[in-house]
């Protein structure tokens, strides 16, 4: 995956992600998990380096928000 | 030393007082077979110093006695034994202290000889041969602390002691997901590639943790799937803390079954659609390794977090139309296989990886044994690359969700307890819920 996709793609979903947080909508929050991890197996099968920095910051940022949710509710 | 009045379970060790009828720990009969001792620690230094000299007597006679084709095999074994019986030495020392938990930095200790040993030949490119030793040394220190905390634990569980197992678990599994990936990194050509590569194995890890944060617990209830006439019925009191507690040791074994699931799938599939597909070629791996992480990503949700609910539940399911309860598992009657087929799978990989790295006009006696051990090296680069995400799904995992998502399907499921089932099954045919 090159790096523009990468970032294009990890931008949408940490906005479904913030747009979940100020709408309390969870299929929102469902989307955006989604996105993330098709893209980061898309970027597994089609790696270049460059692309997994965008890619892990994201992480950090889903991972933050989500780690004390119960999102499964 | 033998405790008046009181017997001591043939299976499980637990102690139960005299003429009880089923151990009150794990239900085994003990009015047929008891034993009137507790159970021996096997864990002790001196088990550690045995393999220890065994290994040290492998590699003298490997030098000495041996017939020539056993030479190379009684060398690389007894390098490995002896390296084991050593940590098993040490770690049979801080249990002796009661410190269990001081044996898993063991693991990251051989985590981290790998990596210098890898540093120093690829970053720094040191020319010397027994650096190897180094690498192998660090993977026997790794098996070492992972078998003798098992072994800890059981014994802690038998002796009926209460000591701290494992502190740390999450920063230790984080810890080895990191020194794991450096081993992979050590050979980029600049310092942003080893940044890149520990940012892909975190991607992929917290990838892969979302995904069954979201929807472990909607697989969980697909796969108990229960009909009209059955009902879910818990057996014992509820989750304990034995249930929901995990150490560093378990987490690695998890996130292993996940790699190793990947891996097995994926060579499954791979030799189906190629069966002269070359397991010893670097591209064959690398190819193996990307597509490993993708599936860790998109089918690790369909397996172990949802398994590892069952576990922690231990769900019957209770069949009212043919008054049967039977154990809630994702595969039925496999239940009891997946551990077996997991085995049998990796060995058969070993064996595949051996042959394959066998040039075809090599008597079979003298170097197919060594490629076995090369195998083992080989192996274990490959887990450098597909072990470390699959480290950090499962410690994201047990440290955010496992534990809240198995409270939350007992609160949705709501399952019966084992005396309301047995009373159900003894209501006539037809007759109203109360």
């Amino acid at each position: 995956m090159e790096l523009l996709p990468a970032i294009a793609l990890s931008s949408l979903a940490v906005l479904l992600a913030v747009l979940d947080r100020l709408l309390g909508a969870r299929p929102l929050a469902k989307a955006s998990a989604l996105v993330f991890s098709l893209t980061a197996a898309a970027a597994a099968l089609h790696p270049s380096g460059e692309a997994w920095l965008p890619l892990a910051a994201t992480a950090v940022i889903l991972a933050l928000l989500y780690r004390g949710e119960e999102p499964w509710r | 030393m033998e405790v008046e009045g009181q017997v001591y379970c043939f299976r499980c060790g637990a102690p139960a007082p005299r003429g009880a009828t089923y151990c009150p720990r794990c239900g085994a009969p003990l009015d047929v077979h008891y034993v009137l001792r507790p159970p021996r620690p096997r864990l002790t230094p001196s088990l550690g110093l045995a393999l220890t000299v065994l290994g040290a007597a492998l590699y003298a006679l490997g030098y000495t006695l041996a017939p020539l084709w056993l030479v190379p095999v009684l060398l690389e074994s007894s390098f490995y034994l002896a390296v084991f019986g050593l940590g098993v030495m040490a770690s049979a020392t801080l249990w002796r202290w009661l410190k269990p938990w001081a044996i898993e930095p063991l693991f990251l200790v051989g985590a981290l000889l790998t990596l210098v040993e890898h540093v120093a030949v690829f970053t720094f490119h040191v020319e010397a041969p027994t650096l190897l030793y180094l690498f192998k040394a660090g993977i026997a220190l790794m098996a070492a602390s992972t078998a003798a905390w098992l072994m800890a634990r059981r014994e802690a569980r038998l002796l009926n002691i209460d000591v701290v197992k494992s502190r740390w678990p999450f920063a230790s599994s984080l810890a080895a997901a990191t020194l794991m990936s450096l081993v992979f990194a050590a050979g980029a050509p600049s310092a942003l590639g080893v940044v890149e590569a520990l940012a892909a194995a975190y991607t992929v890890g917290v990838a892969a943790w979302l995904l069954w944060h979201f929807y472990a617990p909607s697989v969980f209830k697909a796969y108990l799937g229960l009909s009209s006439t059955e009902e879910a019925v818990m057996v014992d009191r509820g989750l304990t803390r034995e249930e929901t507690g995990y150490a560093f040791t378990d987490i690695l074994l998890r996130a292993s079954t996940l790699a190793l699931m990947a891996f097995s799938i994926l060579v499954f599939g791979a030799q189906l659609f190629d069966p002269q597909l070359d397991l010893s070629s670097m591209g064959t791996l690398v190819l193996l390794a990307k597509y490993s992480l993708a599936a860790e990503v998109l089918l690790g949700v369909f397996g172990p977090p949802a398994y590892w609910l069952f576990e922690a539940l231990d769900l019957r399911v209770l069949d009212r139309a043919s008054a049967t309860l039977e154990k809630a598992s994702p595969i039925g009657f496999l239940d009891s296989m997946v551990d077996l087929f997991a085995a049998l799978g990796f060995l058969l990989t070993i064996r595949d990886v051996t042959l394959s790295i066998t040039p075809p006009d090599a008597a079979p006696a003298l170097y197919a044994p060594l490629a076995f051990f090369n195998a083992i090296l080989l192996l274990y680069y490959y887990a450098s690359i597909v072990l470390p995400p699959a480290l950090v799904a499962t410690a994201l995992y047990h440290k955010y969700s496992f534990e809240k998502q198995a409270r939350w399907l007992l609160d949705e499921i709501r399952p019966r307890r084992l005396e309301e089932a047995a009373a159900l099954l003894a209501e006539p045919p037809g007759a109203s819920r109360s």
